[in-house]
């Protein structure tokens, strides 16, 4: 006779999951698998990306450390808040759930590195490292987001979000980082933001600014997308006063993922930098707006 | 309200199979769950804000982080959202899937850790010609040639100037190639094309220059 103890469930377990009785052993591999599938799903894009590729013989060491236990670990903790890749929420862990879809983002990262030919004989063992692991993050996002992305069975069935609990400021500014890091990632690694900063006058990153404020706005408070409930009270209540922090924390976004792939460092003038995390935060305006309309 | 309680009913019902289906263990833990749905359906909590919700599954956390008591919670208390009447702790599976993630992340960025550690390389370079594959085509010669970075640097735009030096020092024919990208301690392969064969003059190789990230 099989017992379960505090931590572990043996594997004879069975549960009941919308009508169908189930080992529970299957019920998570499924999970598992449905993390798998969305961590490809969003992530190959940024496999098949050059610029990811060269980034990882680029990035210091000390800042893909830092990017895989802050953005990386932490970043996922708050999608599974709002998604992961479990249905249901009495089974979310979201500090396991996390590590779980590093590594489901990790298997999913070597598989396809190896299966596109980034893996070979003559690759030092170090660019390889470096390259999963910066793959793994955006990998990893998409496990932590895949129902969100892909859907589960009865996926309408009510509120099955970890962080519903938060206050609705909270959930406002992570949903701005959360949703600015996750669309942003695309494009950070690429060379376009520097070419296109390299290119604009003061006058140019000054439009870029006001627009994306104004863009902004635009998304989530004129353009009806979601039906929003602001809750009671809140710091960011006034339309204006959010529109702003999510600017600025959607710029502070940019500036850490250009950080991230090595293109800002301490020694980057403050003429270079700031054009610099305006365009891209553009971007993470764009995104962290739609962020907070879809988490 | 009559109906909130007759779907409250039900779920405690439900509950009640699932545990005698699901054997001891689970059901030993279904008990006290079934106490506490029943208790909070006495306390008249059903249905309360997310809030209310939200505390108290903060407080009920298990050990491993996990909002299971705060989940079965929910369930208890809003059946439209209850996909799952048994909250039992992880299997050997997913416990395995956590610890090998946590190994495999230790250890890559072990790893990167310690190379970081290691005392910085000038910038060098190896070359092998891979004689055997020197070849004639179309009238000119081929030379393949691997080029690997030994230094600690990456480095961008790497042009590598090879040229046939005759036995009196003259340089009779050179190519230069460029490498877009060469991380430290990697290698590429690279093929040279000269008019004249190779094989009776000396191969010298010189770096023209390169970026630095």
């Amino acid at each position: 006779m099989s017992t379960a103890s505090s931590w572990v469930s043996p594997l004879s377990t069975v549960i009941e999951t919308e009508g169908d009785q189930q080992k529970l052993w299957v019920h998570e591999a499924r999970d598992l698998a449905r993390g798998f599938c969305g961590a490809l799903f969003l992530a190959l894009p940024l496999l098949y990306t050059l610029e990811m590729w060269e980034r990882a013989r680029v990035v210091p060491s000390w800042d893909l450390v830092l990017t895989v236990v802050l953005i990386a670990y932490f970043g996922n903790v708050g999608f599974v808040l709002f998604n992961g890749f479990k249905p249901e929420p009495a089974r979310k862990s979201a500090w396991f759930d996390a590590l779980s879809a590093m590594g489901i983002g990790l298997l999913a990262a070597v598989i396809t590195l190896y299966l596109i030919g980034r893996y070979t004989l003559h690759t030092p063992p170090e660019i390889m490292v470096k390259l999963l692991l910066l793959e793994m993050v955006p990998c990893s996002f998409g496990a932590s987001l895949a129902i969100n992305q892909l859907g589960a069975r009865k996926s309408g069935g009510g509120d099955r979000k970890i962080a519903s609990g938060l206050s609705t400021d909270a959930r406002k500014l992570l949903g701005t980082a959360l949703g600015a890091t996750m669309f942003a990632f695309n494009v950070a690694p690429t060379v376009e933001p520097q070419l296109v900063t390299y290119g604009a006058s003061w006058w140019h990153t000054l439009a870029l600014l006001l627009f994306s404020l104004a863009v902004s706005f635009v998304m989530v408070f004129f353009a009806g997308f979601v039906e929003r409930d602001d809750g009671e009270g809140g710091v960011l209540r006034s339309r204006w006063t959010e529109t702003i922090v999510s600017y600025l924390l959607s710029l502070a976004v940019a500036g850490l993922l250009l950080w991230m792939f090595g293109y800002l460092s301490a020694a980057t003038p403050p003429g270079v930098a700031v054009p610099w995390i305006v365009t891209m935060g553009y971007v993470t305006t764009l995104a962290g707006s739609a962020g907070r309309l879809v988490l | 309200m009559s109906a909130d309680r007759e779907r409250s009913e039900d779920a405690e019902e439900r509950r009640d199979d699932g545990g005698q289906e699901s054997g001891d263990g689970a059901g030993q833990r279904n008990d006290g769950k079934q106490e506490d749905g029943r208790r909070e359906s006495g306390d008249g909590r059903r249905g309360s804000d997310s809030d209310q919700q939200t505390d108290s599954g903060s407080e009920q956390q298990d050990d491993d982080g996990s909002d299971r008591d705060g989940g079965s919670e929910q369930q208890g208390g809003d059946s439209d959202t209850s996909t799952t009447k048994q909250d039992p702790p992880p299997t050997m599976l997913e416990w395995g899937v956590r610890i090998a993630s946590l190994v495999a992340l230790l250890a890559l960025t072990g790893y990167i850790l310690f190379m970081a550690f290691q005392p910085p390389k000038e910038t060098r370079f190896e070359y092998t010609v891979q004689r055997d594959d020197i070849a004639e085509r179309d009238g000119e010669w081929v030379v393949p040639v691997r080029v690997k970075n030994t230094g600690s640097d990456s480095l961008l735009d790497l042009e590598v100037k090879l040229a046939l030096v005759a036995a009196d020092g003259s340089v009779v024919e050179e190519e230069v190639l460029s490498i877009p990208l060469i991380g430290r301690g990697e290698s590429r392969r690279t093929v040279y094309w000269f008019a004249r064969d190779p094989a009776p003059y000396e191969l010298r190789f010189d770096v023209t220059g390169y970026k630095l990230p």
